[in-house]
């Protein structure tokens, strides 16, 4: 035996016992009942009670994907001094990972969650495995529009995935029919963050193979011929082929591919397809840009940012007054909903006035939701942007 | 009989003792030993971990017969022969290693001539000149990009002009805008530096007699050149080839800023958009294979560097001679000076710039203020965030980088050297050439997939290690692991140059290992450990890809923070903080190249 061989049967050894102990123990959660009982989250309470319970529990921490709920801490702690608050930004997809692995290594990480499912993984993976849990106190729910009122967790605010402009260089809306951007007049015209990347596109993409009829009917009705396939599943999947075809011009950041037909000094600037959201950075900054309300055969399908408790959190009453807050509190008229009342930002609230050039939420037609389909079929979707890029 | 085996079996097991013996007395074994379960740990248990998730079925897979957990060779035989293959696997492989080749053939060239104008020829401003040509890797990357962007952009992605179009009113071609060359010309303007500094410490290294000797010896520059210096600098630019082509085939911010426009995806950017996305096994598929790719490379490189193989200190040196440029210095010069300005200064102009205006985009003077420094939170500019020296989030954010950076890279210098002590003394062992791919491994494995692997793995208790999640420690931890290839070859390099004859002596004379290794080996090849740090230090500094989804309130970095307020919409207040990044960058630099008595830009080991 050399002491070679020496070596490798200890670093053999070695390694086997780190394998075998970082091999998976699953214990089960039993914890996981009793924290419900005691979240006790069907409960009427109001924000005053709920400050009174909330001044005995730690700090609480929001994972967030926008600013405007890091920008809402202020308000909140201003209102209420004794509870410690802190806002981390996650991007959606990063979310789903921290919010699971979290959970699974038992790190309380965060105890409240603001954000947009992104491709139903949220509601797939998280809330039907109990990771993360609905709050909907009915003061607060009653008043939201329908179909929000059936929403898993509590929608906040709500965007669209559309067509934006440059109102410099257009008096009217340059489109009226989805279709219209796969003519040769928007060939490398039309910009947007790289579908790939954005689960928001790909919702609106799956929304569309979803409702291909529509997409179908709505080709003929604007060029007043029969629509052929070329090798595509169906008129949903046909556009986005036909769409990318024409030499979109993709982007990194859909901030970027704003503000570039914004900022653009083209006599036929490109227009983007982007998150309504934008329209506040841009016109914050003066930037002549505008949102086509009216698109054929529908606008576009909403996005909705809604709040979610999570699992196993021990400052369950601050959570919950911190939703409420946000939520705009019992009438809407709280501070706490500020920093999301902007145009292109669309309040799920009756009660909540929104006075901008932007039509609000009712007055655009759009598709609903369905974030089951979105989960079962982005993977076709995937494949199919892979091979059209 | 009995009396025979028995005697055999005293023989055996009295060996076994010496050997047993012998590895734990030999400080060499164990350091080997520790170093190898060290690095199981942190980049073998992690990788044969995303190995297994790739030959299993996951709840996302949405195929029918499909139970999630299962064995299966459905992703592998979709990625590599699938209808996807071709745009998920082969095409951007052919884009990455087209980019690869390229960047490492053009930054060694650049690099390697640039350390031979500084260390071996007259030329003037030397200290300032070394010193410009090492910023640009100061600089993060995706800056670089953005820069491109301002001067060759066309109005294919709308927005305001780029500075070509703008003074002739032409806009350059596409090609000269996005994708293959500016990719390639932007990352060599990153990447040059290693070959430069590399390349400039085994120039500065050896001994001019070597030089004079083949002089005296009738040899022409051109022959001394091509039998003398090249040979002793072919480990040098081999280590800087291995460092250029790894970092290139898996740099992710340039290619995704100067690709995309035009859909030029590399393995990168398509790994990145499938754990991106929410499908981390093709993007694990193709980390792997990337791994495999960059490993062949490595292992022809390192059949080629074992049989090259110099010593070339022997304790005292003398000062190298300079050769005489001529009436070639004024256009070298010119070419150096030229070069300097366009890598290094004007990116530092323009973001400084772009920090003081209050509008952006708009370079006029009366838009300028210094309200993202300094200013207190006002609620019409950038929705009340206050500037960058009165935010307690970024200042919070700065500490913690501070001490993620100096932390990792004293760790990661001091482990590098180590290795590269063991790697080179002991190079015919199986657990040093081991212990050298070990080490190199993290740098093939693109920086988002380790962080995901760290941050699945950090949630959990793994041996007697804490939960690590949510502390600094984690971030440390992974940021040493993805310098260490760094800090090794600075310390392989060094320790490469170092003469054994002088340990000998030291042995002869009865020091002991610990003795030999610190009053001789560590004094000898202090500058390479200051190289190391600094090397580390910068990486650290400029960090985000590998950290973004491991930081937590309380643990955010200065470019995790930056990178928020870029997404935001804050790009003043962005800039700024990329600005103290640099800053620090080039203080901590600073220092380092004083207090370390060595100008790291003359090169590793040129120290007295």
């Amino acid at each position: 035996m050399k002491s070679k061989n020496i070596f490798l049967v200890m670093i053999g050894v070695f390694l086997l016992t780190v394998l075998g102990a970082c091999g998976g123990d699953n214990e089960s959660s039993n914890a996981q009942g009793a924290w419900k009982e005691n979240a006790n989250l069907d409960a009427e309470e109001s924000m005053d009670d709920l400050y009174e319970k909330a001044k005995e529990e730690g700090e609480l921490v929001v994972y967030a994907q926008s600013s405007a709920t890091e920008q809402t801490v202020n308000s909140f702690k201003e209102e209420y001094p004794d509870i410690n608050v802190s806002v981390t930004k996650v991007s959606s997809v990063d979310m789903l990972e921290k919010i699971r692995l979290e959970n699974e290594g038992d790190v309380q990480g965060a105890d409240v969650v603001v954000g947009k499912d992104s491709n139903g993984f949220w509601k797939n993976e998280l809330l039907d495995n109990h990771m993360l849990h609905s709050y909907h106190p009915n003061h607060i729910a009653d008043n939201l529009i329908s179909p929000y009122d059936q929403y898993k967790g509590l929608p906040i605010i709500t965007e669209v995935i559309t067509v934006m402009y440059n109102s410099d260089a257009n008096d009217n809306p340059p489109i009226e029919s989805w279709w219209d951007l796969t003519t040769p007049e928007w060939q490398g015209r039309v910009t947007m963050k790289n579908p790939l990347e954005a689960a928001d596109i790909q919702d609106l993409f799956l929304t569309m193979i979803q409702h291909s009829d529509e997409m179908e009917a709505d080709y003929e009705e604007t060029f007043g011929e029969k629509l052929e396939l070329n090798g595509t599943e169906n008129a949903g999947y046909e556009f986005v082929k036909r769409l990318l075809d024409n030499d979109v011009v993709l982007m990194s950041s859909m901030g970027d591919s704003v503000d570039a037909v914004a900022s653009s000094t083209s006599s036929e600037p490109p227009i983007v397809i982007a998150s309504s959201v934008k329209l506040r950075d841009v016109e914050s900054d003066g930037l002549p840009i505008q949102m086509v309300h009216d698109i054929t055969p529908k606008v576009s399908v909403p996005g909705t940012t809604s709040a979610f408790i999570i699992d196993g959190t021990p400052n369950v009453n601050s959570a919950k007054l911190f939703i409420q807050w946000i939520a705009g509190g019992d009438d809407g008229t709280g501070a706490g909903f500020t920093p999301f009342n902007n145009p292109g930002t669309f309040s799920t609230r009756e009660d909540i006035e929104q006075d901008f050039d932007v039509p609000g939420l009712e007055q655009l037609d759009l598709w609903e939701e369905d974030v089951d389909y979105y989960y079962q079929n982005v993977n076709e979707l995937r494949d199919f942007l892979i091979q059209t890029l | 009989m009995s009396e025979n085996s028995e005697q055999n079996g005293r023989k055996s097991s009295n060996k076994i003792k010496n050997l047993l013996r012998n590895f734990f007395t030999n400080p060499v074994y164990i350091i080997s030993f520790l170093i190898i379960a060290l690095l199981s740990i942190a980049i073998v248990y992690p990788l044969i971990k995303i190995a297994i998730n790739t030959f299993q079925w996951s709840a996302r897979d949405f195929i029918p017969s499909a139970v999630p957990g299962e064995f299966t060779l459905y992703h592998w035989i979709t990625t590599i022969t699938g209808e996807i293959s071709s745009s998920l696997l082969y095409q951007p492989m052919a884009n990455t290693l087209a980019i690869g080749a390229s960047v490492s053939v053009l930054a060694l060239t650049l690099g390697a001539v640039l350390a031979w104008l500084v260390t071996r020829t007259d030329i003037p401003f030397k200290k300032t000149l070394g010193f410009m040509m090492i910023l640009p890797y100061m600089f993060p990357s995706w800056f670089k990009a953005f820069v491109w962007l301002i001067i060759f952009k066309n109005d294919r992605v709308g927005g305001s002009p780029g500075l070509i179009q703008y003074l002739f009113s032409v806009g350059p071609p596409d090609w000269l805008s996005y994708g293959f060359v500016p990719i390639v010309l932007t990352l060599t303007s990153h990447y040059y530096v290693f070959s430069y500094l590399l390349v400039g410490a085994a120039l500065s290294t050896i001994s001019s007699s070597l030089e004079e000797s083949a002089n005296i010896l009738g040899a022409s520059k051109l022959q001394t050149m091509k039998r003398i210096t090249f040979p002793l600098v072919l480990p040098a630019i081999l280590s800087a080839f291995i460092l250029i082509i790894s970092k290139s085939l898996g740099s992710f911010g340039v290619p995704a800023f100067l690709g995309l426009p035009v859909r030029y995806y590399t393995m990168s950017t398509m790994i990145y958009s499938s754990i991106g996305s929410g499908r981390p096994t093709e993007g694990y598929i193709l980390s792997i294979i990337l791994i495999v790719l960059a490993a062949l490379i490595i292992y022809f490189n390192q059949k080629m560097i074992s049989k090259k193989n110099y010593e070339t200190i022997g304790g005292k040196d003398s000062k190298a001679k300079l050769i005489t440029l001529g009436k070639w210095k004024k256009f070298a010069m010119t070419g150096a000076v030229g070069f300097v300005f366009i890598v290094s200064v004007l990116p530092v102009v323009l973001l400084l710039w772009q920090t003081l205006m209050l509008k952006d985009g708009d370079y006029s003077l009366s838009n300028m203020t210094l309200h993202y420094w300094i200013g207190d939170s006002n609620p019409d500019i950038a929705n009340g965030y206050s500037g960058v020296f009165k935010n307690s989030t970024i200042l919070s954010a700065l500490k913690n980088s501070v001490i993620i950076a100096l932390t990792a890279s004293v760790l990661a210098a001091m482990a590098g050297l180590i290795i590269g002590y063991i790697v080179t003394r002991s190079r015919k062992m199986f657990s040093s050439k081991l212990i050298d791919q070990l080490s190199f491994l993290p740098y093939l494995i693109p920086g988002i997939a380790l962080s995901a692997i760290y941050l699945s793995m950090s949630t959990t208790k793994i041996l007697f290690l804490p939960v690590l999640y949510g502390t600094l420690t984690i971030l440390i931890l992974i940021t040493v692991v993805k310098e260490l290839p760094f800090a090794t070859r600075a310390g392989t390099s060094t320790m490469i140059q170092i003469g054994g004859e002088l340990e000998e002596a030291a042995k002869v004379s009865g020091a002991s290992w610990f003795k030999r290794f610190f009053r001789i080996m560590l004094p000898l090849s202090k500058s390479g450990l200051f190289t190391g740090f600094i090397i580390v230090f910068i990486s650290a500094m400029k960090e985000l890809d590998l950290i973004i989804m491991l930081v937590t309130p309380s643990t955010n970095t200065l470019t995790a923070a930056t990178f928020g307020l870029q997404e935001q919409g804050y790009p003043q207040i962005a800039n700024a903080s990329v600005a103290i990044i640099i800053f620090i960058i080039v203080v901590v630099y600073l220092v380092t190249t004083i207090f370390g008595k060595t100008d790291i830009s003359k090169g590793i080991g040129g120290g007295k």
